[in-house]
């Protein structure tokens, strides 16, 4: 008895010792991963093409080895740009380096003082930040930025001065599918009966009017919404900011309650929504399973990937009258230089060598989406309507822009867009939010 | 042949052996830890070279926070059911696989094992699509209305998916320790038992269960620990939405600390939740040692 106890014992605080060093370990593994996180993929991305730099290293003696960071997934259009200029500058090696939640990375890496020299910041509430930490240069006075459109470098303009380069025009719309709009005979709709009777006639006709990828990117809430907000006042933006100074409340704003009815009525006519993610969300449009699809640029070159085939264009939403219709634009791109790099000038060459116009157009021709670089005509056609649109100067800025909202401003309201859709109780969502916002800087 | 004698203590030697255990608890463990309290008081954005201590402040918003109580109601139903199910359902499996009558007995273990090699993200993300892809038609072919559309997108059955998938993976670990704890229990006491005469439920009430405490003690600390740290299932297959409808108080740490750049609020909720989960440990331990065989 005392021998069976005693190995009963021992075999108990073995079980014990095994649980706790797997919890350790399990502890040790996560808490590496966070703290390597941005080392590793640091050290990824220099050392990628050893043999091209070692090679230049033995022609030129000096070989400037530039990291631009950036997170769109339209690395081969950023690629086309890099090799022009590298031929140009053989002395200067670019490495593109994209990862997943590059933001995030990116983050991570400016504050433990690894930043990228060149980086593409996108539409990221962290341009506020960065700014107020000095963590970026000021691009104010360059040559360069006289070829960038007016009305983007606004949008990028943080008390007079302008750390970021705008590279391309965001705009969000509906997608839809010419055949089925054709084959149906839809005209584009021009108001918002308008385009509730084309769902109608899809949907009888036995066809998903709508797809919103609702599931894991409410950051696509927040756009969508705002994409509404814009239909019924030319300048939402301001809306947010009274309510910031505390000059009104949310829930009193005529022009939110409208929009939050539209976000919810034109999902009536989709499946759903909220179990539908970005990619299923693109797969559906791209299949023709479903007629439309608001969604920003990109959707287009990610489109084409998938069904090569599609005819598809976009219109932008329609609201009570169709002479009000607006675009919401944001800047898609926006190049910024780290304050601790060591090639600061270099980095700037690129800048100068990528606003150029021919490259902006090769870029265009790629990516997409309308240029913010001046006198860069716009190639391509399933975005028309919208460049119409723009060229007529009729937009409107996103609200969240830009230093306006705070990073929790931009990432809690696009959660609470995301509810929305699915409690449906306007009351709640507006108080919602103007608890973010009323008073709140 | 002698052993070498270096001229070390017996104290000196064990007190070497722990070094290295005790440096790397120390350096992993009670340095972030104390360092996290420490920016808890602060209001630091995670990227500022600057910022202010606030002391409390912190804490007083967390308390006041609508959603924190709301991710508390859903953390502790999730960690209550998590617990539960994985407790009852790995010993009924650990029993069985035990059972002399069953054949192929380390086969079944082999494969119920199996989740427990998958990461937890490989899994949340392969059981995304099944339940995008697969659930629904099996939903519809049964006529089960609930489960004709993507549960991930429901707000009352996300819950329900996600927990289905961590039971999946969780009951393995606790499967094959109860295994262990069954081995240990010496024969003769069954035997003497049934020569007494006790029912198959007095054998296992008087006999394996005193054995199992240990392990059940363990098992139950490691569950309600996962459960009121629950992370990634959630991120891989939910984000935290339908809304703001399983987002657990991990995830919402990690969406203060690093998406909306509030490090010090985050770290604040981190303590919070350390001290939940001390807590329930010590009580537990506690309660469950004296009921142990072994406690003498």
């Amino acid at each position: 008895m005392q021998v069976g106890n005693r190995r009963v014992k021992m075999k108990a605080l073995l079980i014990l010792m095994l649980a706790i060093l797997v919890m350790v370990l399990a502890a040790c593994g996560s808490s590496n991963n966070d703290g390597n996180a941005s080392p590793s993929s640091a050290a990824a991305s220099p050392d990628s093409t050893p043999s091209a730099s070692t090679q230049a290293a033995q022609e030129k003696k000096e070989v400037v080895e530039l990291e631009f960071f950036q997170f769109a997934p339209v690395v081969p259009a950023f690629e086309a740009i890099i090799a022009r200029f590298e031929e140009k500058y053989p002395h200067i090696n670019i490495t593109q380096n994209n990862v997943p939640d590059a933001l995030k990375v990116l983050d991570m890496r400016m504050a433990s003082g690894d930043a990228p020299d060149l980086f593409n910041l996108g539409a990221s509430a962290a341009y506020r930040n960065y700014v107020q930490n000095g963590l970026i240069v000021d691009l104010t006075n360059e040559e360069f930025m006289k070829r960038v459109n007016p009305t983007a470098l606004e949008m990028v303009d943080y008390e007079g001065k302008k750390y970021g380069m705008p590279g391309v025009f965001n705009m969000i719309g509906m997608y839809y599918n010419k055949k089925i709009f054709n084959d149906l005979g839809i005209d584009v709709p021009k108001t918002k009966d308008e385009l509730i009777a084309a769902a109608e006639k899809i949907k009888a006709a036995g066809i998903t009017p709508f797809v919103f990828p609702d599931k894991d990117v409410p950051m696509i809430n927040r756009l969508d919404f705002q994409a509404y907000s814009g239909v019924f006042t030319d300048n939402p933006k301001q809306i947010f900011l009274d309510a910031m100074e505390k000059k009104t409340h949310l829930t009193e704003s005529e022009v939110l309650r409208k929009s939050a009815q539209m976000y919810i009525d034109l999902r009536k006519y989709s499946e759903n929504s909220l179990s539908i993610s970005m990619q299923e969300g693109f797969n559906q449009f791209a299949t023709g399973k479903a007629a439309m699809m608001p969604y920003i640029n990109f959707a287009a070159t990610v489109v084409r990937s998938i069904n090569p085939e599609l005819e598809f264009s976009e219109f932008p939403l329609p609201g009570d009258d169709p002479n009000a219709i607006r675009v919401p634009v944001g800047t898609g791109f926006q190049f910024a230089i780290s304050s601790d790099s060591k090639y600061i000038e270099e980095a700037k060459m690129f800048l100068d060598f990528w606003s150029q116009p021919e490259n902006a157009a090769l870029f265009e021709s790629k990516e997409m989406s309308p240029s913010a670089i001046l006198g860069v005509p716009s190639t391509t056609k399933e975005t028309e309507l919208m460049r119409k649109y723009i060229d007529e100067g009729k937009t409107f800025q996103w609200p969240g822009e830009r230093g306006h909202w705070s990073v929790s401003q931009l990432n809690d309201f696009a959660t609470h867009a995301q509810a929305l859709a699915q409690t449906k109780d306007v009351d709640k969502f507006l108080q919602s939010i103007d608890a973010l916002f009323y008073g709140v800087k | 042949m002698q052993p070498l004698r270096i001229g070390m203590s017996k104290k000196t030697t064990h007190f070497l052996f722990t070094l290295p255990g005790v440096l790397v608890f120390a350096v992993l463990f009670l340095g972030p830890m104390f360092t996290g309290i420490y920016y808890s008081m602060t209001n630091w954005d995670g990227l500022s070279k600057k910022y202010n201590f606030i002391w409390f402040e912190n804490y007083i918003q967390t308390f006041s926070d609508v959603r924190f109580m709301g991710d508390i109601r859903f953390t502790l139903s999730y960690t209550f059911l998590l617990t539960f199910f994985v407790t009852v359902l790995s010993l009924l499996l650990a029993v069985a696989l035990n059972s002399r009558l069953i054949r192929f007995r380390n086969a079944y273990r082999s494969a119920f094992f199996f989740p427990a090699v998958l990461g937890s993200i490989v899994v949340g993300l392969i059981w995304n699509q099944i339940f995008y892809g697969v659930i629904p038609n099996i939903g519809k072919f049964l006529g089960i209305n609930a489960l004709s559309t993507n549960p991930l997108g429901n707000p009352n059955l996300a819950l329900y998916g996600i927990l289905f998938v961590s039971i999946w993976q969780g009951i393995a670990i606790p499967m094959v320790l109860f295994i262990a704890g069954l081995q240990s229990v010496p024969q003769h006491l069954y035997e003497a038992a049934t020569l007494d005469g006790a029912t198959i439920f007095q054998k296992f009430r008087d006999i394996t269960f005193p054995f199992l405490v240990p392990v059940l003690s363990v098992v139950l600390v490691l569950k309600i620990r996962a459960g009121l740290t629950t992370f990634e299932y959630i991120m891989a297959m939910t984000g935290g939405g339908p809304g703001f409808s399983t987002e657990s108080i991990g995830l919402l740490i990690f969406k203060q600390g690093f998406g909306n750049n509030r490090f010090g609020l985050g770290a604040a909720q981190s303590v919070l939740l350390l001290v939940a989960i001390a807590l329930f440990s010590i009580l537990q331990f506690s309660y469950l040692n004296r009921k142990g065989v072994d406690q003498q």
